[in-house]
């Protein structure tokens, strides 16, 4: 599969992402988004909105989950994760967004890291998908 | 729209006078969020982002005790806190630009943080949000907080009492809010802290040492001048030091008496008190159990000292030691705690039946309900009703003459109600000038006028 961002990808000085490590994903996933639905960076990766934040990771396998997408298989875990970031740092509703958007993502979308005990995981998607127009909003959270 | 960050009032300076480097990171969302790093002291920092415009990104930067990382590692301390109690009180505001050079930075205090840069006051550690976790724990040997009660940051009170030879009193104060922090506390606070301690006090010892309050009234020889503040003297407390580490007073007995029959200093009796009375209210049984041994000045003084912990949202450790017999008496009221024996001490019941003689005259008198009011020579007043056996004689009272009076009082409060209620039955009433002979049986009204 080719994944989005590939010359950034190309740049990078380990295999990224690391084929071995990712599993195709098929059902409903949820994303931190802003309220503006057509806002740019709902659906960029971190290193896509800030390239200069390359330099917060350290290690190569880091800054490749960099151009990856965050997302949640579980709506109630992504919102309890959301709402705990933003008590936490108000201002990070600027960054992140305050809203939880679902969409449901089949194999050809892109590939998945393992998911987590919180239900968080890291989506590459394909060169071809364009998984923006398969989520809406859900919920605004605060 | 352009966003721009806040304004911080601080002092700018051009070069940061400290070198850290990066351990772990506490906070790791698409990137670290707040980070844990050290100096070449292995003092532990941590670096907290909180804004950002078009072109920077702004950190907070602050030292803080080791205990205090392991506390909130371990789940005992909030972020809140952390960010509130910061070695020095010293927050660096550090703007990064996109390169992650340091274009601005000011030193603050934690008080001249905007609102939106402050967590939660609840929000504790979340170790799934955490990289790196196992290398912060060892680096600064966290883990060997773990074992340690959460009073750990509490000064041995044995000890600091054996520098001095005396006696020590020790008030820990602690605060997840604003009003606590390293080494200082809003004034208010500390103010409304000692002073309703020291209330408490002053009742315990009235209730200890003042024998001829108990007495009758009638029986009561007359006070000599300065009797009662001779009493509460015992219980004066003098402010000795205060240490950082939260908020800890030290406090040390001004003045004290000893029996010779009795190892006990009266400060020591006083302080076993107060702490018996902290052990024994948590539990409504116990508080039942030792009632009879408290004055109800006492339970007022103690109600207020827990209604000013609760009102400032503080936990007290307080402590007391005599180096002399190797006494040491420890107690925590947190605001749960408090909320717990405030609850107990306002379903406690209370019945105080006794019968008291007095002289003076009546202020008021209604024939229609046989109620009366009756001030004495030392100007207390009375008021209730004439028992049945009186009421055909009430139509004979007047103000102007001078009567010898027995008043049944009943005292009592009820459960859920703050304040005592008094019954006053008159029982019997002579006139001055036709006084019955003294061993006159009390049990058969008569009147005589």
């Amino acid at each position: 599969m080719t994944y989005k961002y590939q010359e950034k990808l190309k740049d990078l000085s380990c295999e990224c992402p690391q084929e071995d490590l990712l599993k195709p994903f098929k059902g409903k996933a949820y994303r931190f988004v802003h309220e503006d639905e057509n806002h740019v960076n709902n659906f960029l990766p971190v290193l896509m909105i800030s390239p200069s934040r390359i330099e917060d990771f350290e290690e190569c396998s880091k800054k490749c989950i960099g151009y990856g997408l965050s997302l949640y298989d579980d709506f109630n875990k992504a919102e309890k994760k959301l709402i705990s970031h933003l008590n936490r740092k108000p201002l990070l509703a600027d960054v992140l967004g305050n809203c939880v958007a679902e969409g449901n993502l089949t194999p050809s979308d892109g590939k998945a890291s393992e998911i987590d005990s919180n239900g968080h995981f890291t989506f590459h998607e394909s060169a071809e998908s364009n998984i923006k127009v398969q989520f809406t909003h859900l919920k605004k959270v605060i | 729209m352009k966003i721009e960050l806040k304004h911080i009032k601080g002092i700018k300076i051009h070069q940061m006078p400290i070198e850290i480097d990066l351990i772990g990171h506490l906070i790791y969302y698409e990137g670290p969020l707040m980070s844990v790093y050290c100096d070449q002291d292995r003092n532990a920092y941590i670096l907290d982002w909180v804004e950002k415009d078009e072109t920077k990104n702004r950190w907070l930067l602050y030292q803080i005790e080791k205990y205090m990382l392991a506390d909130y590692i371990f789940g005992k301390a909030t972020h809140f806190q952390l960010i509130n109690n910061p070695v020095n009180d010293l927050i660096y505001v550090l703007d990064k630009d996109r390169q992650g050079n340091i274009e601005n930075c000011i030193i603050c205090t934690s008080r001249g943080l905007p609102y939106d840069y402050l967590p939660a006051n609840y929000l504790k550690f979340e170790p799934e949000d955490a990289q790196n976790l196992e290398t912060v724990v060892q680096y600064f040997d966290l883990s060997n907080s773990i074992n340690i009660e959460s009073d750990k940051d509490v000064f041995d009170i044995l000890e600091e009492a054996d520098k001095t030879d005396e006696e020590l009193i020790n008030l820990h104060i602690k605060s997840s809010t604003r009003n606590v922090g390293y080494g200082k506390i809003n004034s208010a606070v500390l103010g409304k802290v000692l002073s309703s301690y020291n209330n408490l006090t002053e009742e315990t010892a009235l209730s200890l040492f003042d024998h001829n309050g108990k007495l009758p009234k009638e029986e009561r020889p007359r006070r000599r001048k300065g009797e009662l503040r001779d009493i509460k003297k015992l219980a004066g407390l003098e402010f000795v030091y205060a240490r950082a580490a939260s908020f800890s007073v030290f406090l040390r007995p001004v003045s004290q008496r000893t029996n010779l029959f009795d190892a006990q200093t009266s400060s020591e009796k006083i302080a076993s008190k107060v702490f018996e009375l902290f052990e024994a209210s948590t539990s409504p049984a116990n508080l039942g159990k030792i009632k009879s041994s408290l004055s109800e000045s006492m339970l007022n003084s103690y109600n207020q000292f827990l209604k000013n912990i609760d009102d400032c949202n503080i936990s007290i450790n307080l402590q007391y030691a005599n180096p002399n017999n190797r006494v040491v008496l420890k107690n925590e009221l947190s605001p749960i705690k408090v909320k717990r024996i405030l609850e107990n001490l306002s379903k406690l019941e209370f019945e105080n039946k006794f019968e008291i003689t007095e002289q003076g005259k009546f202020i008021a008198l209604d024939i229609t309900t046989f109620a009366f009011k009756f001030q004495t020579a030392d100007d207390d007043v009375y008021s209730g009703k004439f028992s049945s056996e009186l009421r055909e004689y009430v139509y004979d009272y007047n103000l102007k003459n001078e009567y010898k009076v027995l008043i049944s009082v009943d005292q009592s409060k009820i459960s859920g109600k703050k304040t005592i209620s008094e019954k006053d039955t008159m029982l019997r009433c002579y006139k001055i000038e036709e006084l019955p002979p003294f061993n006159l049986p009390i049990s058969k009204p008569k009147l005589l006028d």
